[in-house]
């Protein structure tokens, strides 16, 4: 009877093997914290793009009370980061109220880390964090 | 009649526990490993029949040009045709894209003849057409929705094909002064707004350039937010291949046009100016990839590490570029 328990075990480890192992896209995962004049930003959003518009995939992911967790191929990445705040309209019409588009959305963090950003990262397999200090003062 | 079945110790018949634990655990194995190949099978067919959605709507392209004077349909006719000071008239977004142009040739003659082109799409016209299910637009791994439902003028339904708007923004920018990501410029494509593009004109070769791809729909019927696939109309119609096919990233690099939510966003609702900076990409559940149609008429699969520079080099008409997968 010793022998079918044995097998029984075996039978149960290699079901639970099967299930094992998946998700394998190439894709580096770097994580890190984003912080705006010391503080960390409480929701937001970090994209990566190849610099050379080449070589690469364009990746981001959302940054929750600072932290981000973002899935891309290393390269030199240009990097931008913003954190958009809704706020309500002062007037809005009655059709805006009905159709939920009365607010409108201000952005927190200055242009030079989005829009016109220069911000810069060489993203090297080894290298699984990064952080960014952002400063509102202008250089 | 004789007992088949006695108790163990008068040397036995019948199964002990441990035998039918182990016959069930074999069982349980056999299942296990087969489940998942049902749905990779199931998936394998919903991918199929999206393939040939695709395939045939970019025959109806096919169709509608060899009807017209050798032109692809436009995307979309922004304001109807009419400007203000040189821009379109904003509230006037909500009109036909090319999926209303080529409903003849998928076989909805009738639909067609039902519109008026001259009208809004919505503000409480054409109310059968913004919510018929038509399953040529309906990719069958992706969730069948009904943007605004609550607003009988405004409800449309999300389907899940755009056509190709080219390498950078709606607008079809160059993106040459969008600083830190490199210059880049727009190369043609095959749609635009308000103006048909000839075959002739894709220099890079109808086999070497996109046709029409998957975006997603957005399950959430409240509202028109978050409206992945309000493509029938309006500024969904098209995806740019600024970013990658199923990106992670936002679609507008902070231009502060969205909410805090819409990191992942919504193909535009209406309101030309505000979306036209949007760089919307394809998008689809289906495993590792997109979906997507060359202009040729072949429909490929495009993976989700595709190389950038080679998807956008696959959607651009004149770009000069040698793609190879």
């Amino acid at each position: 009877m010793r022998h079918w328990t044995f097998i029984t075990i075996i039978a149960f480890v290699l079901s639970c093997l099967t299930f094992i192992g998946c998700k394998k896209d190439g894709l580096y995962e770097i994580t890190g914290t984003v912080t705006f004049d010391g503080t960390p930003i409480q929701q937001g959003q970090i994209d990566f793009a190849p610099v050379s518009g080449s070589d690469g995939i364009s990746a981001g992911g959302k940054i929750v009370n600072g932290k981000y967790a973002v899935r891309l191929k290393p390269g030199n990445m240009a990097v931008s980061i913003s954190s958009p705040q809704k706020i309500k309209k002062e007037n809005p019409t009655q059709e805006e109220i009905e159709r939920g588009i009365d607010t409108i959305v201000q952005e927190l963090i200055p242009e030079k880390y989005n829009r016109r950003s220069q911000l810069k990262q060489e993203v090297t397999e080894g290298q699984k964090v990064y952080d960014f200090d952002l400063t509102s003062d202008d250089q | 009649m004789k007992k088949r079945v006695k108790m163990s110790g008068e040397g036995s018949l019948g199964f002990t526990l441990v035998e039918l634990l182990v016959v069930i655990a074999i069982i349980g194995i056999l299942i296990g490993l087969l489940l998942p190949a049902v749905q990779a099978a199931r998936e394998a067919a919903r991918r199929m029949s999206c393939t040939n959605n695709l395939k045939q709507l970019t025959l109806a392209c096919h169709m509608y040009v060899d009807s017209n004077n050798t032109k692809l349909p436009m995307a979309l006719q922004v304001g109807l045709g009419n400007t203000v000071d040189g821009n379109y008239e904003a509230d006037q977004t909500d009109t036909f894209s090319w999926h209303a142009r080529t409903l003849p040739f998928i076989e909805q003659q009738a639909m067609y003849d039902s519109l008026d082109f001259t009208k809004r799409v919505n503000a409480g016209n054409h109310l059968e057409y913004r919510t018929a299910l038509i399953s040529t637009h309906q990719c069958p791994t992706e969730p069948e929705a009904i943007g605004e439902k609550n607003a009988v003028d405004w409800q449309h339904r999300r389907s899940c094909y755009a056509v190709n708007l080219g390498n950078s923004n709606f607008h079809q920018d160059d993106v040459a002064d969008w600083e830190g990501r490199g210059s880049y410029k727009f190369k043609g494509a095959p749609f635009t707004y308000n103006d048909a593009i000839k075959l002739g004109e894709i220099t890079d070769g109808t086999s070497n350039t996109l046709c029409i791809a998957e975006v997603h729909v957005n399950p959430n019927e409240n509202g028109y937010k978050g409206n992945y696939g309000c493509v029938i109309f309006s500024n969904g119609c098209g995806i740019t291949t600024f970013n990658g096919p199923n990106t992670t990233s936002s679609t507008d690099y902070g231009r502060a046009a969205w909410d805090p939510e819409d990191f992942s966003p919504p193909m535009p609702c209406h309101g030309y100016g505000v979306w036209g900076s949007a760089t919307f990409p394809s998008k689809s559940h289906h495993p590792g990839g997109v979906n997507a149609s060359l202009v040729d008429g072949s429909v490929s699969f495009f993976n989700t590490t595709i190389n950038l520079e080679t998807w956008r080099a696959y959607s651009t008409s004149r770009g000069n570029e040698s793609v190879t997968k």
